[in-house]
């Protein structure tokens, strides 16, 4: 009988272990630092890009590499407007092949409101149809346009440059931390 | 057989378990580099038209337009993105099991694939953040502001990202010859000598039949004279491209040594290196710009008393009108210095009349047409055309004064203005 209550009370105790690991709080962020990166893995050898095969006389840019795939569930999980196929994320090759709403451009998903070409052949004699780049959000094809391009068009003028607010700290939040973290490590 | 049945079970139930696990995430954040680019515009001078004052410099700026990669703690990769100008982003995460923790990596690449920073031996540079421990609660975790260098020690391959991705967006992506071809551009810094890339080039180099830029060991933070002109070079060679010649020197036939702003060139060479200067000289100044400059150090280009140094003032006015003011020393006439080139393109563009007959303003309607002016010449190897310097054959350069600005001149005036009059006034390059 004793024997048999222990056994309870291990297996309870191991059930609540497991418990707390599952769902114990989250550990806090870790700290706004970066480490440059000063050899592995910049200076290390780069595998050539697979890009998705696009005709010659398309467009060159914005070609995708479809060796760098990272998994997904769903189209609409993917970013840089990329295509859920088979579980990655890589170019798409018809409206199919993108989340509701979406048209396929140039291997991109392209919101349909925005896509005003799929390939050059939708487009005047002369003409390319381009992307017009990524968005910084999370399907990354929020505001991105397909659209044909005269090559002998442009701007007017330069338009005057965005004023973002001067940051001009010198010190960042961090910095008295850090300081005291690499004042332990010398002493140490 | 129940055993078997049960065996079938468990495993049926852990595939399920497995594939209920997946986990999708989404994070944000910003990034900012801390700015060291010299050639800003300094506070002793007014600074009218400048794009890039003092106040920009020794300051921590957006990494804009950068691709993201996230990883989890094996490297394994989970998702990708990019920052928008202002250096923030948002992107997704899948994992087929929830990761503890992951890790961004940013890159020195523009998002778009206009172009990236690579080491000398071409791995493509970046950023990596520490662990970060993966959010409990659902929605956007925020992972804070990170920061690339610092005000001890500037990271260079983050400014000279800096300064490449200000020329892309702030220049060559308003004309649509660019637009179309300046794409998956190759930067690598930075050292003198890459074997295994453009070889020896001590003072930076490009090649626009490549789409390949060389920055040498000592580039980094001196933006208008390297990493701005060499994608110049880029820019004017897929605007349309041409045989290059590589002659300079004048009067020698066979010189290939360098050039500065003041040496006397064949106006080949001239030309397209003021041409390609050009497009860094508009990233910094505006159109009403009273004392624009171009710098070869990294340092500004302006006495301590706030007035542009002579080899760096691209407004500066010497002309042959009433009295000649331009230089005609027998061994080094300005005529044939690159900065008589540059002050010819800064006069087509400004709106800063202060020469005679300086009326004309590109920058007024015509921005792109300015700088698409090369795709309007015609193929071919006689006068005006894109390849004059060469021979019909292109086997032998039998004109090193071809391709300069008379040709510009010519072809500028089939198709969109007549701005003679602006290469007289800077002494008559030809």
């Amino acid at each position: 009988m004793m024997r048999s209550r222990g056994w309870i009370v291990a297996l309870v105790v191991l059930a609540a272990a497991a418990l707390w690991w599952r769902w114990r709080p989250a550990a806090p962020l870790e700290r706004s630092a970066l480490r440059r990166v000063a050899q592995a893995p910049a200076s290390a050898p780069v595998p050539p890009r697979l890009t998705a095969a696009r005709a010659a006389d398309e467009w060159q840019g914005m070609q995708i590499d479809v060796g760098a795939a990272p998994p997904c569930e769903s189209s609409a999980g993917c970013g840089l407007g990329r295509a859920c196929k088979q579980g990655r994320c890589t170019a798409c090759s018809a409206d199919s092949d993108c989340a509701p709403g979406e048209a396929c451009a140039l291997d991109h998903c392209v919101v349909q409101a925005l896509a005003a070409c799929h390939s050059r052949a939708d487009c005047p004699t002369g003409q390319l149809c381009l992307l017009s780049g990524y968005s910084n959000q999370a399907r990354g094809n929020e505001d991105m346009r397909a659209y044909c391009l005269d090559p002998a068009s442009g701007a007017g003028s330069i338009p005057a440059p965005p004023e973002l607010p001067p940051d001009t700290r010198t010190r960042l939040p961090d910095d008295d931390l850090f300081d005291r973290a690499r004042a332990a490590a010398k002493r140490t | 057989m129940s055993r078997k049945l049960g065996l079938v079970v468990i495993v049926a139930a852990a595939l399920g378990s497995a594939r209920a696990d997946a986990a999708t995430g989404w994070i944000s954040g910003s990034v900012k580099l801390w700015n060291a680019n010299g050639n800003y515009c300094p506070t002793t001078n007014s600074c009218v038209g400048s794009r890039y004052p003092q106040s920009q410099f020794h300051t921590w700026q957006a990494l804009a337009n950068a691709h993201v990669n996230i990883y989890d703690s094996a490297g394994t990769f989970l998702g990708q993105g990019g920052t928008g100008t202002d250096g923030t982003f948002v992107a997704s995460w899948t994992a087929p099991v929830k990761p503890a923790q992951i890790r961004v990596r940013f890159f020195a690449s523009q998002k778009d694939s206009r172009f990236h920073l690579a080491d000398p031996g071409g791995g493509w540079y970046n950023w990596f953040t520490n662990l970060i421990s993966t959010s409990t609660s659902s929605g956007t975790q925020p992972i804070g502001e990170y920061y690339l260098g610092s005000p001890t020690a500037p990271d260079p391959y983050a400014n000279a990202y800096w300064a490449a991705e200000r020329e892309w967006r702030e220049v060559f992506n308003l004309v649509g010859v660019l637009q179309a071809n300046f794409t998956n551009v190759e930067i690598r810094g930075f050292a003198d000598d890459m074997p295994a890339f453009r070889g020896n080039c001590p003072t930076s180099c490009a090649a626009g039949e490549d789409k390949q830029v060389q920055l040498d060991a000592d580039a980094a933070f001196n933006p208008q004279a390297r990493v701005m002109h060499e994608l110049g070079h880029i820019a004017s060679y897929v605007t349309h491209p041409w045989k290059r010649t590589r002659n300079y020197n004048w009067p020698n036939t066979t010189g290939t040594s360098g050039w500065s702003q003041t040496s006397s060139e064949w106006s080949d060479a001239a030309f397209e290196e003021a041409f390609a200067t050009h497009y860094g000289n508009i990233v910094f100044w505006n159109d009403n710009a009273v004392t624009p400059t171009t710098c070869n150090t990294s340092a500004t280009c302006y006495s301590t008393a706030g007035v542009p140094k002579s080899t760096a003032d691209i407004e500066a006015t010497s002309w042959a009108h009433t009295v000649n003011s331009c230089s005609t020393v027998a061994s080094n006439p300005e005529s044939r210095w690159p900065l008589s080139h540059m002050r010819f393109f800064w006069d087509v563009f400004d709106n800063h009349n202060d020469a005679v007959g300086d009326t004309y303003t590109a920058n007024q309607g015509d921005f792109w047409r300015h700088l698409h002016n090369l795709a309007w010449y015609p193929e071919g190897t006689g006068a005006n055309q894109i390849d004059e310097p060469w021979n019909s054959t292109r086997t032998s350069v039998t004109e090193l004064d071809g391709r300069g600005t008379l040709s510009y001149v010519h072809n500028y005036a089939a198709n969109v203005a007549d701005v003679g009059v602006l290469r007289i006034d800077n002494c008559s390059p030809l």
